[in-house]
């Protein structure tokens, strides 16, 4: 599948090999221990929404995963371990910009405001979602929260953050398009169309694209990503992505930039991507997780971590049961609406072949 | 009524869009100060300017990849595409995104844009200048195609194109691109999408129906005029809008004709001929006197030195008239 290989396996990713190894140190805000890296203020507020996202897409993913395992759905498409490198960006929009999650980056669509409820409807295609039952699990779309339909071709979405961005740049307006990728989106033609676009017409856009740690030797000779940014003339920077304060840093002064007519940057961040074991846990040490480190920062703030996350899990626990149990019970699209949106109006051809068959 | 070629037909119709809606934005390789390599873009520049006429980077993933972003920002975009030739490397983004967003947003996000390239042989363009990928386009769900053969039709398609709600592929027969000329309304007016037009109407009883688009369509006209002297009649249909094709026009009259030919430059196997006829059988059966006969080119590559033999001329489609009239 083009989207993927269904997890399995309980793997982290290894240790950076050859050229990756070499590249410079990768931007942090917070130390191993949760203290600001860099003498920089705290954010305490953005710190606990920023934790509050990455724990509910932690979770997501886990249940989703088990609903996969289980045959309640065919396929899913997992960011287990990047948490903060797809919800920390998405959490740096304004209203009216433009979000292009890709398909392991769609559980990011929540920070804009996608209910959980609508997720779980799309990821069984019912009736009752608004993809009416067509789009992929996690090929979320939702024009209501600004979040671009999810495709299922690696890095398809990258050129059109681009000419979205370039639009934008050409009515002088303000917002901005903010891509996030993960994995090798970015060795596709789409990535290079895409950033070379954006950097000969100075794009309102924000490409950010995660890399599996000790993953990039296989797809490219470079040692970084973001020197293919650099290549195209657009400014790019490394963060550690498995640190979602240094993400949403990152990111908000990317798009701050492109508001201000500074044009497009990539942000290229380095993650352990994580799959779970035969359990359907998984297991990551503050080296590798976004969460962990989370936590740490969050205690050093003085915030009593433990019993936040127990009543965060159990919320989203009942929010998901609720979600499944109405997904079920919602049942799938009326078979006529296969017709349907193919184009503005079903044609004389399509209300043919319905009839004929229906 | 000012007379126009079909380059200036096209001209006049993206100017008078323009004036009209500034969502058009027209880009492409070399589409803004030289004005297209076929010039179909002349004076665009001057009068609207570099926002909204762009000459872009030569990657044709990117044009249609890009201007799909513009789609969803709110833009009307036109890409221009140089040659249908080179609309492959765009083809992904056309056949997996643009085809698709309607579709599988469940009609949040639709990506209107009209694409124009040209097509077809006759201008010693050889392999990569020559080809006709209609049917490539049409096998996908969500796309509209378009392939005027006269000016007044070009015009009036494409702004009947530009305010349809779906993705239109606007097919530009180059061979004719100078030599087809004929009288054009000034400003604004339309021909409606998915109607073809009957060019020729067959008078006698040993008649023929004969289809055929673009370039080709002066073919079959040269064709049906021998025929006439032999005592064939020809009733010939352009389709104008190849997808959603007008079915039931020509279906129409091959139930008068019985006899049903289709000509077109794209190679023989699995071209939009094959669908044509399909249509047809699956409608008029009964009707028929003859089998349908598809007069096409080959199922080779285009040729560069032999596109005279290649493509399907007058003197290819008289023979294929007469013998079906006389089967």
């Amino acid at each position: 599948m083009q989207d993927g290989t269904p997890d399995e396996g309980g793997q982290t990713s290894p240790a950076p090999v050859g050229l990756e190894a070499l590249a410079a140190p990768l931007e942090r805000a917070l130390e191993d221990d949760g203290r600001l890296a860099d003498g920089s203020a705290a954010e305490p507020t953005l710190a606990l929404e920023l934790y509050k996202h990455l724990v509910s897409a932690r979770g997501l993913d886990l249940r989703f995963i088990a609903l996969q395992r289980s045959g309640d759905i065919p396929f899913y498409t997992s960011a287990l371990g990047e948490e903060a490198a797809t919800c920390a960006p998405a959490l740096a929009l304004e209203l009216g910009d433009a979000f292009f999650p890709g398909p392991r980056s769609a559980l990011a669509s929540l920070v804009r405001g996608v209910s959980i409820v609508e997720v779980v409807q799309q990821v069984f295609g019912t009736a009752r979602s608004t993809t009416k039952g067509r789009g992929l699990p996690n090929h979320v779309s939702s024009r209501e929260q600004g979040v671009v339909s999810v495709g299922g071709v690696p890095g398809g979405s990258l050129t059109h953050a681009s000419g979205w961005g370039w639009a934008a740049r050409l009515r002088n307006d303000r917002r901005v398009a903010l891509s996030v990728v993960c994995g090798p989106a970015f060795i596709t033609g789409d990535f290079h169309n895409a950033v070379n676009f954006a950097g000969v017409t100075r794009a309102n856009v924000v490409f950010v694209c995660s890399v599996a740690r000790g993953a990039l030797a296989a797809q490219t000779a470079s040692a970084t990503v973001a020197e293919k940014g650099e290549a195209y003339g657009v400014p790019a920077r490394r963060v550690d992505g498995r640190d979602a304060l240094a993400v949403h840093r990152a990111v908000r002064a990317a798009l701050a930039a492109a508001r201000d007519g500074a044009g497009p940057s990539l942000i290229e961040l380095v993650v352990a991507r994580a799959k779970p074991g035969d359990d359907g846990s998984i297991t990551l040490d503050v080296a590798e997780c976004p969460l962990l480190l989370l936590e740490r920062h969050l205690e050093q703030l003085g915030i009593d971590v433990a019993p936040l996350r127990a009543q965060l899990e159990a919320d989203l626990d009942e929010s998901f049961r609720l979600a499944v149990s109405e997904a079920k019970s919602s049942g799938p699209p009326g078979r006529i609406s296969l017709f349907e949106d193919v184009f503005a109006e079903v044609p004389a051809h399509l209300l043919s072949q319905r009839d004929a068959a229906y | 009524m000012p007379q126009m070629n079909l380059v200036s037909a096209i001209n006049d119709a993206l100017k008078v869009a323009m004036r009209a809606d500034d969502r058009i934005v027209v880009l492409g390789e070399d589409v803004g100060k030289v004005g297209g390599v076929f010039r179909v873009t002349q004076g665009l520049h001057e009068e609207f300017g570099e926002d909204r006429v762009i000459d872009t980077p030569l990657s044709e993933g990117g044009i249609v990849g890009t201007a799909i972003g513009m789609a969803l920002y709110g833009l009307l975009p036109v890409p221009e595409i140089q040659f249908a030739d080179f609309i492959f490397p765009g083809y992904d983004q056309i056949v997996s995104e643009l085809a698709k967003l309607r579709y599988r947003s469940g009609g949040e996000y639709p990506a209107k844009m009209v694409i124009r390239t040209p097509v077809g042989g006759g201008i010693r363009g050889g392999l990569y200048h020559s080809q006709s990928p209609e049917s490539l386009f049409i096998h996908v769900a969500g796309l509209k195609v378009v392939c005027p053969s006269n000016p007044y039709d070009a015009k009036g398609l494409l702004l009947a194109s530009l305010r349809d709600p779906d993705p239109v592929l606007f097919l530009e027969p180059k061979r004719v691109y100078r030599a087809a000329k004929g009288d054009v309304p000034e400003g604004d007016y339309t021909v409606p999408l998915s109607q073809a037009k009957v060019v020729r109407e067959a008078t006698g009883a040993r008649a023929v129906t004969v289809v055929a688009w673009g370039a080709m369509l002066y073919e079959a006209l040269a064709a049906a005029d021998e025929a006439e002297r032999q005592g064939v009649s020809c009733e010939v249909i352009d389709p104008r809008t190849l997808w959603p094709l007008d079915i039931d026009t020509i279906v129409a009259s091959v139930k008068k004709t019985g006899r049903f030919v289709v000509v077109h430059e794209a190679p023989k196997t699995c071209g939009f001929g094959a669908e044509i006829v399909a249509l047809v059988n699956e409608r008029a059966f009964l009707h028929l006197e003859a089998p349908p006969c598809r007069v096409t080119g080959f199922d080779t590559p285009f040729p560069y030195t032999l596109e005279m033999d290649y493509l399907p001329l007058a003197h290819r489609i008289l023979p294929a008239v007469v013998a079906t009239a006389n089967y």
